[in-house]
């Protein structure tokens, strides 16, 4: 009898959950640190000769210099990344004189930390659609960023 | 044991005798959510409530609960839909005034009358000025609906606004074209004016010292080096003026919405959960 009372309050407890419990259970957390490490892109696009010319220069300088070098670049892009997205997305002189620009900004260490915001990877962020002519933007050092 | 049976069986039949989703019962929850600020799940539940009830009061908890949640258009919206019959109209079009300016919806403010805003509505009104790029009004009009100790501040930004200190990206371009790095120092990049200055400095002595020693081909070089450095900061020094001017603006617009805040956008707090 007593198992049957047992049985009889668990079932009917179990038999009528409140469906907010679903609705606002915990969620899975994974407790994983994600991977900062974003692979190189070799590919060429021969569409465009003079891009093409530059990304092979900055592919070489990959393969034969900063993988041995190591992973030094305060940026996020590092300086060679964002020379390749400066090409591509104005032209090889806009590209070069942002490039420019930029070695200078990484040369240049005294209290750089407090001028760029973050990007999640722990570096600073700077990429090159922040620099374009038209569409020069401001991003708040206390931002972090999220996305590649 | 037949009594616990007994009391087990009882116990159940009570405890499913009670309504829990009945809409009294979920406007009781969701005034206990809104109480806990709790908004998100509070709006959820006045929202099913509002399914057998027309209400006012509970229109008025939505739009502020999703206001709360920043979902500033819906706020709005709701606000909007709040009748002139209603104890809440006038506080409702306050709200929807502000949140406009929370979902940073300035083009709204043009087609508002400000003939039959209120005080609140009228310095609201204004404070939309100080954000959007119609032109400012006259500045004893601008400051008419505001008190005197809120006076001070709302001047302080409007003249700010009025005659923004921004850097022309001409000026620095040009400075940088005569002395590199003084664009950036103009800009008030120092330490990135400085380093251009040492490094143009240091590629057009390279280049200087080896043509003059007979190395023309590194002198070339240095050279070719220097020129890219040379004119690559005239460029930046133009871009570092206009991202000056962004960060003006920011930091302006931060300064306008904590005064705001501060003051709650010069609307009443509410006392829905004394």
């Amino acid at each position: 009898m007593k198992i049957i009372s047992v049985l009889v309050l668990l079932l009917s407890v179990y038999a009528f959950p409140q469906s907010e419990k679903m609705k606002w259970g915990k969620s899975d957390y994974s407790y994983s640190i994600e991977s900062t490490e974003y692979g190189r892109d070799y590919s060429i696009n021969f569409e465009n000769p003079v891009n093409a010319v530059a990304k092979s220069f900055i592919n070489a300088y990959w393969f034969l210099i900063s993988d041995l070098d190591g992973d030094n670049c305060p940026f996020h892009p590092s300086c060679s990344a964002f020379f390749v997205d400066a090409v591509e997305e104005s032209n090889i002189v806009t590209g070069t004189l942002l490039f420019f620009d930029r070695f200078t900004r990484d040369a240049s260490i005294v209290g750089r930390y407090n001028r760029y915001p973050k990007h999640k990877s722990g570096r600073l962020y700077d990429p090159a659609y922040l620099y374009y002519p038209g569409s020069a933007a401001y991003i708040p050092p206390s931002k972090v960023i999220d996305k590649e | 044991m037949i009594r616990i049976f007994l009391f087990v069986i009882i116990s159940i039949n009570f405890g499913y005798s009670q309504n829990f989703h009945s809409p009294e019962n979920r406007k009781l929850f969701a005034d206990y959510l809104f109480c806990s600020e709790d908004y998100l799940r509070a709006v959820i539940e006045y929202e099913e409530y509002m399914k057998y009830y027309n209400n006012d009061t509970i229109l008025f908890k939505i739009a502020f609960g999703y206001s709360k949640i920043e979902k500033y258009n819906r706020a709005a919206e709701l606000f909007n839909k709040i009748s002139i019959q209603s104890d809440f109209y006038y506080r409702a079009r306050s709200e929807y005034l502000k949140s406009l300016l929370l979902a940073e919806n300035f083009e709204s403010f043009t087609s508002i009358d400000s003939n039959e805003a209120s005080i609140t509505e009228l310095k609201l009104i204004n404070s939309a000025y100080l954000f959007n790029g119609l032109k400012l009004p006259d500045k004893n009009e601008f400051l008419l609906p505001f008190s005197d100790s809120e006076k001070n501040e709302m001047l302080k930004f409007y003249e700010f606004k009025k005659e923004s200190p921004y850097k022309s990206p001409l000026l620095a371009g040009i400075f940088s074209t005569v002395v590199p790095g003084s664009g950036k120092l103009y800009t008030n990049q120092i330490s990135e004016g400085l380093t251009s200055l040492v490094l143009n400095g240091l590629f057009a002595f390279l280049s200087y010292n080896n043509f003059k020693n007979d190395h023309p081909t590194r002198g070339w070089i240095f050279a070719g080096v220097g020129a890219f450095f040379y004119a690559g900061n005239i460029y930046g020094s133009a871009v570092s003026a206009n991202i000056y001017n962004q960060r003006v603006d920011y930091e302006y617009k931060e300064n306008v919405k904590v005064f705001l805040e501060t003051h709650n956008y010069f609307i009443e707090r509410y006392e829905f959960c004394k």
